[in-house]
């Protein structure tokens, strides 16, 4: 046996790309769990004990606002991360940016849920009700937790300026937000472009 | 088997074939009977069956196998019991008590807290035993060894986790709510924690692998 010790590339410095993968996978993982909740949805959506589905209180132009909003909430995301590593102020303006528009898209939803609440409608309706509920619930909750790390890496950005953990970190919450975008889209032809025709 | 290799002390022999003699007679016993009422046409977990279907010697031997893994299981909780007391004598000094072929038994029982030393050159199936066999075990200097700190963050989030899951299946949602928080409170500890590795340096390697 030969004793030719390959030089070892130190793992230290090879975390970065280990994490971006680990987190690929994660958003992949996730999109079977989206994928699960349409399908739920798609089978679910006429089946309306009482005769009413979610689908008869959609209100498109309130679902197209919600969507641009996220368009540019990933937009303004994207535009943060491009400042990497020159401007910090650009950075944190543009996940400022990022969190304002998020925050508005939840509000919308929150009120489109309230309304349905108001009206009688919750998930315990009927089953039309309970899949739109949840697979919206659950992008919301992304959305929520989107802006929570959206706080919290922009703190740790003006603590700490542009270290190697800190780009990882915006690295993989811009995918986040694209994640969201790109399971939002979805949402709104299948759920309420499909639905309200 | 790898008992030794995790607790640093090997059970006690002569109990464990007692046990393993036990479960294996106990387990033809009390099995080879159940197929054959299978066959014969009992279906699983009666609660009673006729007197007129004749199927009672074997299942009479079916419970005599039972009581037999029993004595097994008895053989193997006597044999913890005996070996936790005797671990002075059954101590794993090598780390290698049966001569053993694969990388695991290179180490020290129970491993160092950096399993291994150096990262082991494997070119075959069996390393270990290549090594072993070619009288190379390795000689080549220590280099350092970059390794992540202790944190009890991951222990708190499984913790929580369950709490969690608990919680939201009886409807405790205040409980739900803490540990949600507690979760999320505990990723960003970690996400503000600065110095999460440690190097152990050649000269700290040297010096503990000398003392094993």
């Amino acid at each position: 046996m030969t004793h030719s010790h390959p030089s070892f590339p130190d793992t230290h410095h090879d975390t970065s790309s280990n994490t971006l993968f680990g987190f690929w996978i994660y958003l992949m993982t996730d999109f079977i769990v989206f994928a699960a909740l349409f399908s739920v949805y798609a089978v679910m959506y006429t089946g309306m004990e009482g005769g009413v589905a979610a689908k008869d209180f959609f209100h498109l132009k309130s679902a197209l606002a919600s969507t641009l909003i996220l368009l540019l909430a990933s937009f303004s995301c994207g535009m943060a991360l491009l400042a990497i590593p020159g401007s910090r102020t650009k950075t944190i303006l543009g996940f400022a940016l990022t969190f304002l528009l998020g925050a508005a898209f939840l509000a919308l939803e929150y009120a489109d849920f309230k309304n349905l609440l108001a009206l009688g409608y919750s998930w315990k309706t009927n089953a039309s009700f309970s899949s739109y509920f949840v697979l919206i619930g659950a992008h919301g909750l992304h959305i929520v937790f989107g802006l929570l790390f959206t706080l919290v890496f922009i703190l740790q950005l003006l603590r700490r300026g542009f270290t190697d953990a800190v780009i990882r970190r915006l690295t993989c919450l811009s995918l986040f937000w694209f994640f969201s975008y790109f399971v939002w889209i979805f949402m709104f032809t299948i759920v309420y472009l499909i639905g309200a025709s | 088997m790898r008992f030794p290799k995790i607790f640093g002390f090997k059970l006690n022999e002569k109990y464990g074939e007692y046990a393993a003699y036990c479960w294996n007679l106990g387990f033809l016993l009390a099995f080879i009977p159940l197929y054959i009422l299978g066959l014969m046409g009992a279906t699983r977990r009666l609660d009673h069956y006729d007197a007129a279907s004749g199927w009672r010697p074997l299942f009479i031997i079916a419970a005599v196998g039972v009581a037999v893994i029993f004595v097994g299981i008895a053989f193997q909780a006597l044999q913890i019991w005996v070996s936790i007391k005797q671990r002075k004598q059954n101590r794993d000094t090598t780390g290698d008590p049966w001569n053993g072929r694969t990388l695991e038994w290179s180490t020290a029982s129970p491993p160092p807290f950096y399993n291994f030393a150096r990262i082991p050159d494997v070119t075959t199936r069996d390393a270990f035993w290549t090594m072993k066999q070619s009288k190379q075990l390795e000689k080549e200097p220590y280099e350092d060894i970059h390794m992540p700190k202790n944190t009890p963050l991951g222990l708190f989030i499984g913790l929580l986790s369950f709490t969690f899951a608990f919680a939201i299946i009886w409807f405790i949602w205040w409980l739900a709510i803490a540990s949600l928080i507690g979760i999320v409170a505990a990723i960003i500890a970690r996400l503000f924690e600065t110095h999460t590795e440690v190097t152990i340096t050649a000269a700290q390697l040297e010096t503990m692998e000398a003392a094993r």
